[in-house]
């Protein structure tokens, strides 16, 4: 089921000389792991803010679960199916303490007050944020302050969670274990859209989508996504460091197998590799 | 100038009941001439104790010597002598935070960049003050006459980036101390900035702290560690001791970097690979360990 139709979409920012989405079609599915990868100002964050509605093509057609972002009158239907963590945590707080951030979106969308502290318990564990509760969130440190802001947007319970490189503050625990709960919501239904600049990260996406000037130039798997380095790095992106390994041993001919995208992967073939010689 | 920091320690919110010690007694020495990386997971001190570095924390309890700079509290009265020095103590030692973009302000480059000078030195300008601005612009690899009019959020990310560093660089300071500097940039960006900086280093810049919770970036980048955990730097060493103790950064809630996850489980299987832990020796070490 088609959840999300990017149509033949353009989009330029009023007084800027080029669009920043350049007749640009994604069709995303109900369920799908994507991951949209490009170098700065390649248009993924306006992408996604195409996608929920918080800006609109110029020509072309945005549509969540067949409504159309242009349709004033359904703004409410597409905003409560698709949440959305941005970049800096610090633009995301609306309230003094944690527990208010959080219940913030559910208040807005007028959920009962009983079901809200559910939903505040749920979004704190998820985000292993259950010890800051009453903290006043300017306090926390960067990392604190965007499990919150997932935390904020887990508690809408969104169809459609799209990570606008929510991670890139976060060490490498907190990563994981927000990585953690994005691949437990998937797991569990949840569409997921990741935006990021981890190449470790998309290699756990069913999909990847990488963009350059506006448009989708690369579209599949992530096998097949890290294939060809020199087209990746013209694009500002890199491989993933055990990709890159890997390839470098290959060519000085080491007998490894190809497509090698994870750490483990990587040394489970070292390890068979010295275990035979 | 040395950096030495002895029982640092620091709360905030002191008087009230959100009181939380993020500094509990810090002991380090950072040398002149280090590329030096304070990891730790959030929370750990990290950011707190850089912000005593340039003294836009103030020395609560302990002490800390930056040069010929002593910040401890006996040092800070009297008052007007104590800031006196804290101004020279600003232009020595460049602080670059978390995405300084987002402290970017002024109608163009040229006006951000010479921000800093204009504060501390309001008698140059003119000529004098373009040539610092265009040194400084050089210095971050943009190109002066191509950027000065423009404004700022016209450049890409990693520009912007650079700017920022621009405007920190024009004090001409001797140690720069970066709050995850890469982060939020696309890989080749991520280079490239990593790559000035070591190009900085040992030229116009004695010394290099970063701040990171990228481990494969500190592992590729620096000489000396320092590891934050609960407001202490519970260990300090080189970047070769630092991660041959994997036992220490699971405990600290740390990731290895992947150069020393290889060598780990390859150590497992009986291949004893000596690195240093950067990408491309390792691959060199293990290419002759096959060989031989």
């Amino acid at each position: 089921m088609e959840v999300i139709s990017v149509k033949d979409v353009t989009f330029k920012y009023e007084g800027a000389e080029l669009p920043v989405i350049n007749n640009l079609s994604l069709s995303v599915s109900r369920g799908e792991y994507l991951c949209v990868l490009g170098e700065n100002g390649s248009g993924k964050s306006t992408l996604a803010r195409l996608i929920n509605g918080l800006l609109t093509p110029n020509s072309g057609r945005v549509a969540v679960y067949g409504f159309d972002t242009k349709d004033k009158d359904k703004q409410f239907e597409v905003r409560k199916r698709v949440g959305m963590v941005f970049q800096n945590p610090d633009n995301q707080m609306v309230a003094t303490m944690v527990e208010d951030d959080i219940a913030f979106g559910p208040e807005n969308l007028g959920v009962p007050s009983k079901e809200i502290g559910e939903r505040i318990d749920f979004a704190l564990k998820s985000t292993n944020m259950e010890n800051f509760r009453f903290s006043q969130g300017q306090k926390l440190s960067g990392g604190q302050k965007q499990r919150v802001a997932i935390a904020g947007v887990l508690a809408i319970m969104p169809e459609v969670l799209i990570l606008d490189e929510s991670t890139s503050m976060l060490d490498a625990k907190g990563r994981k274990e927000v990585l953690d709960v994005v691949k437990e919501l998937n797991d569990k239904g949840m569409t997921v859209i990741t935006i990021t600049h981890y190449m470790d990260e998309a290699v756990n996406a069913s999909r990847v989508v990488v963009l350059s000037k506006g448009e989708i130039v690369k579209d599949g798997k992530p096998s097949e996504i890290f294939k060809d380095s020199n087209e990746l790095v013209s694009y500002g992106l890199e491989l993933p460091r055990s990709t890159y390994i890997a390839n470098k041993l290959i060519k000085k001919g080491l007998p490894l197998k190809e497509g090698i995208l994870t750490a483990e992967e990587l040394s489970e073939e070292l390890c068979k590799l010295f275990q035979k010689g | 100038m040395q950096i030495i920091s002895k029982g640092l320690k620091f709360t905030y919110n002191k008087k009230t009941e959100f009181k939380r010690q993020a500094l509990n007694g810090v002991d380090l020495t950072i040398n002149e001439g280090d590329f030096f990386g304070i990891i730790g997971q959030t929370g750990s001190g990290k950011s707190t104790f850089i912000e005593h570095l340039n003294g836009l924390i103030p020395v609560e309890s302990g002490e800390l010597t930056i040069g010929e700079f002593d910040l401890s509290v006996s040092a800070q009265k009297p008052k007007k002598a104590y800031k006196e020095r804290l101004k020279l103590l600003r232009r020595k030692v460049g602080m670059v935070f978390q995405y300084p973009e987002y402290q970017l302000f002024a109608e163009t480059v040229f006006e951000d960049v010479a921000f800093g000078i204009k504060n501390f030195f309001p008698e140059i300008e003119g000529e004098q003050l373009a040539l610092k601005v265009k040194n400084a612009l050089e210095l971050v690899g943009l190109n002066y006459y191509e950027v000065k009019d423009k404004s700022p959020f016209e450049l890409s990310g990693g520009q912007k980036r650079r700017v920022a560093i621009a405007g920190v660089l024009v004090l001409e300071p001797e140690v720069l101390v970066l709050d995850e500097p890469v982060a939020g940039l696309d890989p080749v960006g991520k280079r490239n900035l990593m790559e000035l900086l070591h190009s900085l280093h040992g030229t116009v810049l004695k010394t290099i702290v970063i701040v990171s919770h990228d481990m494969d970036e500190v592992s590729e980048n620096c000489n000396r560690v320092a590891v934050f955990s609960d407001g202490v730097a519970v260990k300090v060493d080189t970047i070769e001791n630092i991660f041959a103790d994997v036992d220490f950064l699971v405990k600290h809630g740390l990731e290895l970097p992947l150069t020393a996850k290889i060598k780990e489980d390859l150590k497992a299987v009986g291949v004893d690979i000596i690195t240093d832990y950067k990408i491309d020796n390792l691959i060199e070490k293990i290419y002759k360990n096959y060989k031989g």
